[in-house]
């Protein structure tokens, strides 16, 4: 009876632990380059009684065994980096990425992150930063005189002068890793390699499997209410139900105690 | 429930020798002493436990991908004496203590836990939109490779290590036929058909080593979603009734409806037999203290 409530305690727990996955999910709805997480559970270690095939008689094998499971776990969240759709700003430096990718940014610290979200602003200097202020990486400043900025979907960034003027920036690059989902979140719509995600490859837009860009348009959260709704529902029933094997647990142990 | 045979004394003089004995106007089957039946009793609220605590478990993972629910199978346990009993004499006219079985230990029936199995059968599928998941429709397991051997599972939900090895998120080797490990570094444009065979942009590059179990019955929970297949033989699937759907996975086959069902009625029948444990204690403490007055 002990095991029972020890198990939908586990059922509990991972059923928490979700419906926390859920509500950050729900409350980045609206966050442009969120990428919504997914909770995986996985069986706890069973409690072998007796193994199958194991000898009952002179003849005989016993065709089952007795196995009692434990409970449930967290085997893993990750992000699904599922493309997001796509939501036109018509501000000049909003970058979408159509496809695999991340832009990378040094971080106020100087660790290099990245990023989905290209809601790009000039800093004092002229620089391309994030509004967390991490600064684009490798640097592309706008110079004070600039008209317009147009930016082609392969990532050259070309700034326009008075005067039919026009003069190239650089060269927005991108970042790939081949396990997306082995990247560390750290906030603010940023991630970091990890040793699951390996080495980031950094390339030029729109060539060897990235994505290419797109100016004036931001990738919304691909959070989906619906789904994310239907998730909590489900999770919050699965919770109650091991509020009741732990209520079922609970009243077995109070027969017992009082059987005397 | 305890095979006790109660039945009113009609004034006919039943001996002691027979194996029946008077308690008060009750005549009780069995040998003399009591505690055996309420060892009976022990046994069913151990078997009904041991029902919740699957229970617990099955609704603890109602919501594991691949995870396949475990059921009890309970039996009766006799003593040796017991089966062989003869037949009793052909009832005819009043009943006489010869007419009926004599028990011979028969109070010692008790129910026992046979086996627990594991219901391989299908579970529905949901869509995660992730290109590195998968999920089998009909018979057939992935083979994964572990620290402790190969292992059988049916969550397809896999990632890539950076040097290109596809894994399970707790970092076992998913395996091709013949047990080489799947390695898909550098490779674009991933997609898989119904027979587990990984293409990419259009040239096939891998294959999934889908197995089928000769008994799945026989395959044991290791946890983790894994199966150890050492007490059954397995063999490539001819994927004759199996396919693989990428972008889903398999949920657990859990019955929530019948699991509480179960849960409830697991719970009647320990408390039925905790019942009986203490009408076996009040018989008890009748003979202690009324019958020898």
């Amino acid at each position: 009876m002990l095991d029972s409530l020890r198990t939908a305690a586990t059922g509990l727990e991972a059923q928490s632990a979700n419906m926390s996955q859920i509500a950050n999910d729900l409350a980045n709805v609206n966050t442009d380059g969120y990428k919504k997480s997914k909770t995986e559970f996985s069986d706890l270690m069973y409690k072998t009684q007796k193994e199958p095939g194991a000898q009952i008689g002179d003849n005989s094998i016993s065709p089952t065994g007795i196995q009692t499971g434990t409970g449930v776990k967290v085997g893993a969240s990750h992000k699904i980096f599922e493309q997001g759709p796509a939501k036109n700003t018509g501000n000049p430096l909003d970058i979408m990425v159509e496809g695999r990718g991340f832009f990378p940014v040094q971080r106020s610290n100087g660790e290099i992150a990245y990023s989905r979200a290209g809601a790009f602003h000039r800093d004092a200097s002229g620089r391309m930063i994030l509004s967390n202020g991490s600064v684009l990486q490798p640097p592309i400043v706008i110079p004070p005189n600039t008209l317009g900025v147009t930016i082609d979907s392969d990532g050259r960034v070309k700034a326009q002068f008075a005067g039919n003027q026009e003069q190239e920036l650089g060269q927005i690059q991108l970042v790939s890793f081949v396990n997306e989902p082995g990247l560390k979140s750290i906030g603010e719509n940023l991630f970091q390699s990890s040793l699951a995600s390996g080495v980031p490859q950094q390339g030029i837009p729109g060539e060897n499997g990235l994505g290419s860009l797109s100016q004036g348009m931001l990738e919304g959260s691909n959070v989906n209410p619906a789904t994310s709704i239907i998730d909590m529902i489900n999770t919050q029933k699965n919770f109650e139900m091991n509020t009741k094997v732990m209520g079922v647990g609970d009243k077995m142990l109070e027969a017992l105690v009082n059987l005397k | 429930m305890p095979i006790l045979r109660m039945f009113r004394e009609k004034g006919e003089k039943i001996s002691d020798r027979t194996g029946y004995v008077r308690s008060g106007n009750l005549v009780c089957g069995g040998r003399v002493s009591m505690s055996n039946g309420m060892w009976t009793g022990v046994s069913g609220a151990v078997a009904q436990n041991q029902k919740v605590d699957t229970i617990a478990n099955n609704l603890a993972n109602v919501n594991t991908p691949g995870f396949k629910k475990d059921q009890l199978i309970f039996q009766e346990y006799l003593s040796q004496k017991e089966r062989n009993t003869p037949l009793p004499v052909q009832l005819g006219g009043p009943i006489h203590e010869r007419h009926l079985n004599p028990i011979l230990g028969a109070d010692k029936a008790m129910v026992a836990v046979q086996g627990s199995y594991t219901d391989h059968s299908q579970g529905t599928m949901s869509s995660t939109s992730s290109p590195l998941d998968f999920a089998i429709e009909g018979p057939g397991y992935f083979e994964i490779e572990t620290p402790q051997g190969v292992r059988l599972s049916r969550r397809g939900s896999f990632d890539l290590l950076p040097n290109g090895e596809m894994v399970t998120k707790e970092g076992n080797f998913v395996l091709a036929p013949g047990g080489a490990k799947i390695n898909l570094l550098g490779l674009q444009n991933l997609s898989v058909d119904q027979k587990g065979q990984i293409f990419s942009e259009g040239n096939a590059v891998g294959r999934f080593s889908i197995v089928e179990a000769e008994d799945p019955k026989k395959l044991v929970k290791t946890g983790s979603l894994l199966f150890d297949s050492q007490y059954t033989t397995k063999k490539q699937t001819a994927f004759d009734r199996t396919k693989i759907h990428s972008g889903y996975l398999e949920n657990s086959n859990v019955n929530p409806v019948s699991e509480m069902t179960d849960l409830i009625s697991a719970h009647r029948s320990l408390e039925m037999a905790l019942k009986a444990i203490r009408t076996y204690s009040e018989i008890q403490q009748k003979e202690a203290n009324e019958l020898g007055k």
